[in-house]
């Protein structure tokens, strides 16, 4: 069994966009994660001065206590058409988005 | 060479005499609580379209499949799970992350020794059906699904983001068939054979 999952969220937005991300982040989704069983840890910006001519990219961190957890996130985000709204939302506003999942102490797999 | 499929629904207030019937008049296995999206029993081998007599009983949601590739840990395999998942890939979807995908999904037992037995197939038929692929795995155990499958890194933390509204890359559509039954003997053996 794996303990604490961080969920790493990099939204590349588009110059000028960026209180307009931050606002929509804070509005439109905070409230619902948290509902979800996430909680934000972090949030960064980098470069650390919001550019003009060329993308900055917002990190947020988040963490989901274990496995099950996470799958109970998903879930609850699967079955609410409102997530799914939301991204494409923000999407709109930005050049790139990623996603990633990751574990501090992953457990060495048998394999084959 | 394709194979044949079917999810089998009752229908609602079905006669239990007729149920019964249709039980012992096929290889049904019936699905465990926590199956999700795919009625109440897989009929593996079905050889007709629709088996004929039973359409007051269930509803026979029949694919059609051609193997992409599969491997068997075990030809002898005796139990106990068989799952499977059907899933519809969105049309948009450009091809080269579906092949992406496909890799993905045939990876996971190199990460999951738990996976005894399993087969990827593309959906070939009928006309109409509402499925792209089917994943089906067998498992000596129910925890070797629920535990070592559900729960493994490589699933929730790679495989998952083809199916996650959350995640730039999905291009899974959100309604699934995901249904497991107990069985005493290996399907996959005799479509891999």
């Amino acid at each position: 069994m794996v303990g604490k999952i961080h969920i790493l969220d990099e939204l590349t937005v588009e110059p000028g966009n960026l209180a307009a991300v931050r606002q929509l982040m804070s509005e439109g989704y905070v409230e619902g994660a948290v509902e979800r069983g996430m909680t934000l840890e972090q949030t960064w910006l980098t470069p650390p001065v919001e550019l003009y001519d060329q993308p900055n990219t917002l990190v947020y961190l988040w963490s989901v206590p274990d496995a099950a957890t996470w799958w109970a996130m998903r879930g609850a985000a699967g079955r609410d058409p409102s997530v799914g709204e939301f991204w494409a939302e923000m999407d709109a506003l930005c050049v790139e988005r990623q996603r990633r999942f990751l574990l501090d102490d992953p457990p060495i797999e048998e394999g084959r | 060479m394709s194979r044949k499929l079917a999810l089998v629904t009752l229908v609602e207030g079905a006669d239990p005499d007729r149920v019964f019937e249709l039980e012992t008049a096929v290889a049904l296995g019936k699905h465990l609580p926590g199956t999700v999206g795919g009625g109440h029993y897989t009929w593996d081998g079905i050889d007709d379209p629709v088996p004929s007599g039973f359409e007051d009983v269930a509803h026979f949601d029949l694919v059609e499949l051609e193997l992409i590739d599969g491997s068997l840990g075990d030809s002898g395999f005796t139990g106990e799970i068989k799952r499977t998942l059907l899933l519809q890939v969105q049309t948009d979807a450009h091809s080269d992350s579906v092949a992406a995908f496909e890799q993905d999904l045939m990876a996971m037992p190199d990460h999951i020794p738990a996976i005894v037995n399993w087969a990827l197939s593309r959906v070939v038929g009928p006309a109409g059906a509402r499925w792209t692929h089917c994943w089906e795995q067998e498992y000596y155990t129910l925890d070797g699904l629920k535990v070592d499958y559900m729960m493994s890194p490589h699933h929730w933390g790679l495989i998952d983001g083809w199916f996650d509204p959350e995640m730039p890359q999905q291009i899974v559509d959100l309604e699934l068939a995901h249904v497991y039954h107990a069985t005493d003997r290996s399907v996959l053996a005799a479509a891999l054979g």
